[in-house]
């Protein structure tokens, strides 16, 4: 009982800190304050905290219920932050949610992330796979665009000759990639654009087969671009300078796709190539033939079954030791080190939910965390069955977490309202079984508890920084990361440039880029690990003692460092200002020699874990700055 | 006795994987919270407790992450397989269904989680001997040829529970000391928390161990 006592003067003293804060309160809702208050203190949090929480549940009625819980998350966090590290927030929850062939695409989508991956492949003489994929794909999408084009172009055109014309031509924007049957093809018509296509094949891909691929699209589109062909080279005008303005765009335009092809056939697909791409001799013939068709246009998905070969074997070959490679360390810390940490990058990302967990655990609110894994767990596996699955067995699952969470007889109240408690318990007892959002409310407060009452703490944490300091030393273990951040960092000026390797011209510059940002957030993750102990120091002492008066005391003052914290991270002078104040106000000699100890410690690790003299100057660098 | 919940040099993360019934939770309950639950409602996704043991006079903490069996469930918890450091495998010594599916379990163990994980096989419901559906002997063999440690448990008396946890935190405390365990290196995707005792030095000789991760 006294033990409880102490808790509730401890929430006291938290709400009444808050005000000084100066944070914005939400707007109050008129519904039921008593039972809100009630639900905010069992929750844990401020007053204001569930008020936020409640408004956020209100934003996500007014957004509409939907079924797949996952991208929630991601939604409030870029309807809270914009646009700010929302690629990286989308990263994260797809990354560790999807199967393992959505987490390859979304690397290869995520510009952030592959460089990484591509400087990954390079050690492993892997990198033309990707590199053909994202040229290949880049080609596809670029050469619909084409062809949608010249068929406007086509329109027009027509649309100056014959009103007869213009019906035939105006489906082919409306036909799916896909082949058709041809309904109805005009033997005559084509006959008369058989007698190019020879010329075409020579002309374009000199030992090309000449196979026959009947496209009904290829076949359309062949009839108006060999006429024009046929006009340019006799040289004579046909219809007047609009007309030949617009055929000379189109031809160019089909040009320009097979150049295209033909490139990325040279460089990946050929024999002859320096570094082909793994593919079945069946496969480069399938090529050959969509290339140099004998409609002599080019497919725009002639390497879709080559990609999705490379694709596979980048998945299965390659992907899960990038996972486990230190390049992915090091995407990790430039996502924690970007100042816009959430909470679906710690939630979703198994290793930052380690230490999240743990530190949880030490604010005594791991129930919260519980709730949010087992209904989610739940909603996830329940959405991902599309409406087919058995309602009582769903149900059943469902009254499991009602009846330890929100039962009033539960094994583990999180203390929230009647309100809720009524609506997950018509939700769960919904004819035909409850819905995969059943417990949508709930865990959207949960989230939102633990976004703002609990991520803050978490990420000025010495939890955090350890989590930190772990990836970088197993970034820094790798010998030719270090002397290649090393050599950067001597030569090249520093910059906020990120790079996207996507073209091999870039290749070195973005390795070196790659290189300083590892020296950059080298820096900046020692300078914040040793910045941090203070406040931890402070935090922890305390507590430990369970002295009333001083954990009040001093969980205030920790709670009210804690909200800059994500302003000093930016600036390091800033931070050590901070870090002096902090170490002047703060601390006894005795804790002064503690911290001087443990740093003396670090500095000892840091430089008997690296082999080169070079390395230790950052750190020193460090030490006679503090 | 107010600093022992922070008083540790390692935390090592623990999975339990197995077929629904077989007594997981049970498992994790007794070696929590040293009782036996008998009405335990299945796991709903995941759940996870944690306890503080001592190995080679170094007190480590473990978290342990409890999976639900359900074929169901088992898309959602692959995901908290990465960056284990040790798994329980768990078995009903009175289903041989259970025990003919660890090949399938121990097929996603060895894919999802990291080469130097520990895996232990745990054969439950020792206490059950007149029901007993699998022998000792044969799950032993299984267990050797798969380069498993091996141990069966009951979860009501408490049987060899203790030791389970104990004999993988041995294993891969062993594999630090050893230097097999490279936790230096990226690749090894063990996390472990050197930590220093609150208001003291740190006394300890062995060396702090750095993270390797994936995610």
């Amino acid at each position: 009982m006294s033990f409880f006592r102490r808790k509730a003067k401890g929430k006291e003293a938290e709400k009444a800190v808050d005000p000084k804060a100066g944070r914005a309160g939400s707007a109050v809702l008129p519904n039921s304050p008593a039972r809100n208050h009630h639900a905010i203190l069992e929750a844990a949090g401020p007053s204001h905290v569930a008020i936020s929480a409640i408004s956020a549940n209100m934003d996500s009625f007014a957004r509409g219920r939907t079924a797949i819980l996952k991208k929630q998350p991601s939604h409030m966090e870029a309807a809270h932050f914009g646009d700010l590290g929302c690629s990286s927030v989308n990263f994260q929850t797809q990354e560790t949610r999807s199967r393992l062939s959505k987490t390859v695409e979304q690397v290869l989508r995520d510009s952030v992330a592959l460089p990484y991956y591509l400087h990954f492949l390079v050690t492993r003489s892997a990198e033309h796979l990707a590199r053909f994929w994202l040229e290949a794909e880049s080609f596809r999408s670029t050469s619909w665009s084409r062809v949608r084009a010249h068929s406007l172009n086509s329109v027009k055109h027509s649309s100056l000759a014959e009103t007869a014309g213009t019906l035939r031509i105006s489906t082919s924007p409306d036909s799916p990639p896909a082949l058709n049957v041809s309904p109805g093809l005009d033997e005559g018509e084509y006959e008369d654009t058989f007698s190019p296509s020879p010329q075409d094949a020579n002309s374009h891909c000199g030992a090309g087969r000449r196979d026959s691929v009947n496209h009904e699209e290829g076949l359309r589109l062949s009839r108006r671009p060999s006429t024009s062909s046929t006009s340019s080279r006799t040289g004579t005008p046909v219809r007047g300078q609009p007309a030949n303005a617009l055929r000379e765009l189109s031809d160019r335009l089909m040009k320009s796709i097979e150049r295209d092809a033909v490139t990325i056939f040279t460089k990946y697909v050929s024999p002859d190539a320096s570094r082909p791409i793994p593919i079945t001799e069946q496969i480069r013939n399938d090529i050959v033939a969509k290339i140099c068709g004998e409609d002599g246009q080019v497919d725009p998905n002639c390497f879709v079954i080559a990609q999705s070969v490379v694709f596979t074997i980048m998945e299965q070959q390659h992907f899960s030791e990038f996972l486990r490679s230190h390049y992915f360390c090091k995407y990790q810390i430039e996502v924690l080190t970007s100042g816009s940490v959430f909470l679906a990058d710690i939630l979703f990302c198994e290793s930052a939910l380690f230490y999240f967990s743990e530190y949880m655990e030490k604010e005594e609110a791991v129930n919260i965390l519980q709730f949010w894994l087992a209904a989610d767990n739940f909603q996830v596996q329940l959405a991902a069955k599309k409406g087919q699955y058995d309602g009582q067995e769903a149900q059943n699952d469902a009254m499991i977490l009602y009846d330890k969470y929100f039962s009033l007889q539960a094994t583990n109240p999180l203390g929230f309202g009647d309100s809720v408690r009524m609506e997950i318990e018509s939700n769960i007892c919904r004819e035909g079984g409850p819905l995969p959002d059943c417990f949508t409310t709930p865990l959207r407060q949960a989230w939102t508890t633990m976004e703002k009452v609990y991520l803050p703490g978490f990420l000025s944490s010495d939890l955090y920084y350890k989590y930190l300091s772990d990836l970088i030393n197993s970034v820094r273990a790798d010998e030719f990361v270090v002397g290649n951040s090393t050599t950067s960092g001597q030569g090249a000026p520093m910059d906020n440039e990120r790079s996207s390797a996507t073209s091999e011209g870039s290749q070195a510059q973005g390795s070196k880029k790659v290189a300083v940002k590892i020296l950059k957030n080298f820096d900046e993750a020692i300078t914040v690990d040793i910045a941090s102990l203070d406040p931890e120091s402070l935090y922890q002492r305390p507590y430990a003692g369970r002295m009333t008066f001083g954990k009040v005391n001093e969980l205030g003052q920790f709670i009210r460092e804690a909200e800059p914290e994500p302003d000093v991270k930016k600036s390091k002078g800033s931070m050590f200002s901070q870090a002096m104040k902090k170490w002047v106000q703060g601390n006894t000699d005795e804790a002064q020699e503690e911290m001087a100890w443990k740093i003396a410690k670090m500095i000892v690790n840091d430089v008997m874990q690296q082999g080169q003299q070079e390395n230790p100057l950052p750190t020193s660098s460090q030490l006679q700055k503090l | 006795m107010a600093t022992a919940p922070y008083n540790y040099s390692y935390i090592f993360k623990y999975i339990i994987i197995g077929d629904m019934g077989v007594g997981k939770s049970c498992l994790l309950h007794q070696f929590t919270e040293k009782k036996f639950m008998a009405d335990c409602p299945h796991t709903i996704g995941v759940e996870f407790g944690t306890r503080i043991i001592e190995v080679s006079g170094q007190k480590i903490k473990l978290q342990i992450w409890d999976t639900a069996g359900q074929e169901r469930f088992r898309a959602v918890t692959r995901s908290y397989y990465r960056g284990a450091a040790g798994a329980l495998m768990v078995y009903d010594i009175t289903r041989r269904s259970t025990y003919n599916h660890l090949s399938s379990w121990l097929t996603d163990a060895r894919n999802l989680t990291n080469p130097n994980t520990v895996i232990i096989l745990i054969g439950n419901k020792a206490d059950l001997e007149a029901q007993r559906d699998v022998t000792y002997e044969e799950a032993k063999q299984f267990a050797e040829e798969n380069g498993l440690l091996f141990l069966e448990a009951s979860a009501k008396t408490g049987e060899n529970v203790e030791d389970a946890f104990l004999e993988a935190a041995k294993k891969i405390y062993q594999n630090i000391q050893d230097g097999s365990l490279d936790l230096n290196a990226a690749e090894s995707g063990v996390q472990h928390k050197p930590s220093a005792p609150q208001g003291g030095r740190l006394t300890s000789e062995a060396q702090p161990q750095r993270e390797g991760c994936g995610c």
